[in-house]
């Protein structure tokens, strides 16, 4: 980035000298939530006053079909969560994939990845995660009207992290399998969303995190999800549990406490 | 004092407070006006502001609380209505006329605006200027962004920073 002479005509003019910059960092937040988070990052750049800004935006909504897109968007999820403030809690964490047919199901799993290195913040909280990949992003259309592929091409894995600091977890991702942690505890879990994946343990990993590893666990939802034969839910904070589309379920047990 | 037309709570005449800017200006101001501050509202229920009171606010220039109290008067009407679930689409399209215009000004008055908008909490406010200095940050490179808020040109060794910076953030300008 070179500047010479045009760059800045107007700045004897104290009219138009830069005021903005003065503004303490709350309220230089408050405005830069309104702006799309690559462009947010670049203005890191501007000047020294603005190297730590946007590290410590209170909402990181991440999509890939924003108007000002990079080459990589594994790279800048995994970068922005990198280089997010460490002692800040972080509210939300969206990351949308959505552009039309712009990845094959490895690099969706790539970026879910990246996404997932949030989990590795273990000393703030992340109050809601999301990841949603639509199903236009991903070419599943071709998947489905050839059966025979689907049988001989296995699903790419997605393995999903022990989040000890997420209070909600939503994942929306049709066609790959998810396999979840066996070890850790979600300790601040309230909320588990997941759509679209496939199992292939027949439920077990949903039912040891539930009864072993979600300890203040009260909501779960499982929507057209794939290779669940039984569920076990056994549960002392369990409120509210939603099933659609669950298709292979053959077995259903759930003991939770009364609610108060 | 005019009675305004219809009944809303207050007995029939618009109460009035006054508000005094750091440079000893009073403003006299329909309280639903003033109102529209959260920082004042729990002062004005509390029956302040009144008489030859006024309400001192320390961190106000009277340039600025003049720009604060147009905006107030002008949108107290509708924050009276609860938002103004039944303004008609001439009304609205008025208000956000006046809003497009109102922060059609100078950056100097808008850092002000920002500061006392915070300061008062007037939420819609705060929501306009905030947008405005978005709207002057969105879809442009930071360059156009030095340019448009008017940094000065960088030494050069902020220049080199800079460059080093952007090399070590590559994955968001690749």
């Amino acid at each position: 980035m070179v500047c010479n002479g045009p760059c800045s005509p107007a700045v004897d003019d104290e009219s138009r000298r830069d005021r903005i910059s003065n503004l303490p960092d709350d309220l230089l937040l408050r405005i830069l939530v309104l702006v799309p988070l690559v462009e947010v990052v670049r203005t890191s750049v501007l000047s020294r006053r603005w190297v730590h800004v946007w590290t410590r935006l209170p909402m990181l909504e991440f999509a890939d079909d924003e108007a000002s897109p990079v080459a990589s968007f594994a790279n800048l999820v995994a970068g922005v969560i990198r280089g997010y403030a460490t002692d800040v809690d972080m509210p939300d964490v969206l990351i949308s994939v959505r552009g039309c047919f712009q990845y094959t199901l490895d690099e969706a799993v790539r970026i879910a990845a990246s996404a997932f290195l949030v989990a590795q913040r273990a000393t703030t909280t992340t109050t809601r995660f999301g990841f949603f990949v639509s199903r236009h992003a991903v070419n599943l259309e071709l998947d489905e009207t050839e059966d025979e592929d689907d049988e001989c091409i296995p699903p790419p894995t997605l393995h999903m992290p022990c989040f000890p600091m997420v209070t909600e977890f939503a994942l929306s991702f049709r066609g790959v399998e998810l396999r979840m942690p066996r070890t850790g505890v979600f300790e601040k879990l309230t909320k588990l969303y997941i759509f679209g994946v496939q199992f292939t343990d027949g439920g077990d990993g949903i039912n040891n995190a539930i009864i072993r590893q979600c300890p203040c666990h009260q909501d779960l939802e499982l929507h057209r999800v794939e290779g669940i034969k039984m569920l076990f839910l056994l549960s002392e904070s369990l409120l509210r549990l939603r099933l659609y589309k669950v298709m292979d379920l053959e077995r259903l047990l759930v003991t939770a406490k009364k609610p108060p | 004092m005019a009675a305004p037309e219809s009944g809303d709570g207050n007995n029939g005449a618009a109460r009035m407070v006054t508000l005094i800017s750091s440079d000893n200006t009073r403003f006299e101001v329909e309280a639903a006006a003033a109102s529209l501050s959260q920082t004042l509202q729990l002062t004005i229920l509390d029956g302040g502001g009144g008489g030859g009171d006024g309400i001192p606010l320390p961190n106000v220039d009277s340039a600025t609380l003049s720009k604060v109290l147009e905006y107030c008067i002008k949108h107290a009407p509708a924050a009276a209505n609860g938002g103004a679930p039944n303004a008609t689409a001439v009304d609205r399209a008025e208000l956000e006329r006046f809003d497009n215009e109102f922060v059609n000004i100078d950056q100097s008055v808008l850092y002000s605006l920002i500061m006392a908008a915070h300061n008062l909490e007037i939420e819609g406010l705060q929501s306009l200027v905030a947008k405005k200095v978005a709207d002057m940050i969105k879809g442009k490179s930071p360059m156009e962004i030095r340019r448009t808020l008017g940094f000065p040109d960088p030494t050069p060794e902020e220049q080199a920073e800079m460059n080093a910076h952007m090399l070590e953030y590559g994955w968001a300008y690749e």
